[in-house]
């Protein structure tokens, strides 16, 4: 099997992991600063962080699901760059993303007696800190 | 199984046939991280990868894989 085509394909895979973390945390993260702070009218700062950030992460997704639709016409390279330690990543990824998004759904509930905090607030900070925190794991555990 | 830890023989064997990891990881038909993450003890493999580890070593798997006390 060629290594050096099996491992500069895993690089690349982490780099567009990186990419898409750093895409959803600025442009899902412009988001929710939008809608807590009412701004008369949003700055270009943001707008600009939002639309480079946007292209960052959908660039990126569109990249991992190009390479996947690659590895699945490859059994070897597919068995080979989707084997059981990247599985187990994966799995450990989902696992702290969900207990991620139960954690901060409890932290709402508790403060529901004292706060009113409307809904769509409460779906963009549990949605943005649950895919993050799968994004960031996903990257932490197949860093070299 | 928490006072128990599994050691390996991968990075003496690898010395024995002169081998790096990346080489071992394309012998084996996996990634040099998935090697060095089992090799460094970080990553317990599947019964499947450790046959295939053996083979490739012609050790028993026993032989590459010991269970410790700790």
């Amino acid at each position: 099997m060629e290594t050096s085509i099996i491992e500069k394909l895993d690089a690349a895979r982490t780099s567009f992991w990186v990419w898409a973390t750093i895409g959803w945390a600025f442009y899902f993260g412009t988001y929710i600063v939008t809608d807590l702070i009412h701004f008369s009218e949003i700055p270009d700062v943001l707008r600009w962080i939002r639309i480079l950030a946007w292209l960052t992460f959908i660039i990126s997704t569109i990249r991992l699901v190009k390479l996947k639709r690659e590895l699945n016409r490859d059994n070897k390279m597919k068995d080979a760059l989707e084997g059981e330690l990247y599985q187990y990543n994966r799995r450990k990824s989902f696992q702290i993303g969900y207990l991620v998004v139960i954690g901060i759904t409890m932290i709402f509930y508790l403060l529901s007696p004292y706060i009113v905090i409307p809904t769509l607030i409460v779906t963009d900070i549990t949605l943005y800190f649950g895919v993050l925190a799968f994004l960031v794991s996903q990257v932490i555990f197949n860093r070299d | 199984m928490d006072n128990q830890e599994l050691s390996n023989q991968i990075k003496v064997q690898r010395a024995m046939k002169n081998i790096t990891q990346e080489e071992l990881a394309a012998q084996i038909g996996v990634t040099r991280k998935t090697i060095n993450t089992i090799e460094t003890g970080k990553f317990v493999p599947s019964t499947i990868l450790a046959i295939k580890l053996a083979r490739f070593f012609e050790i028993r798997v026993e032989e590459l894989f010991t269970l410790n006390e700790k």
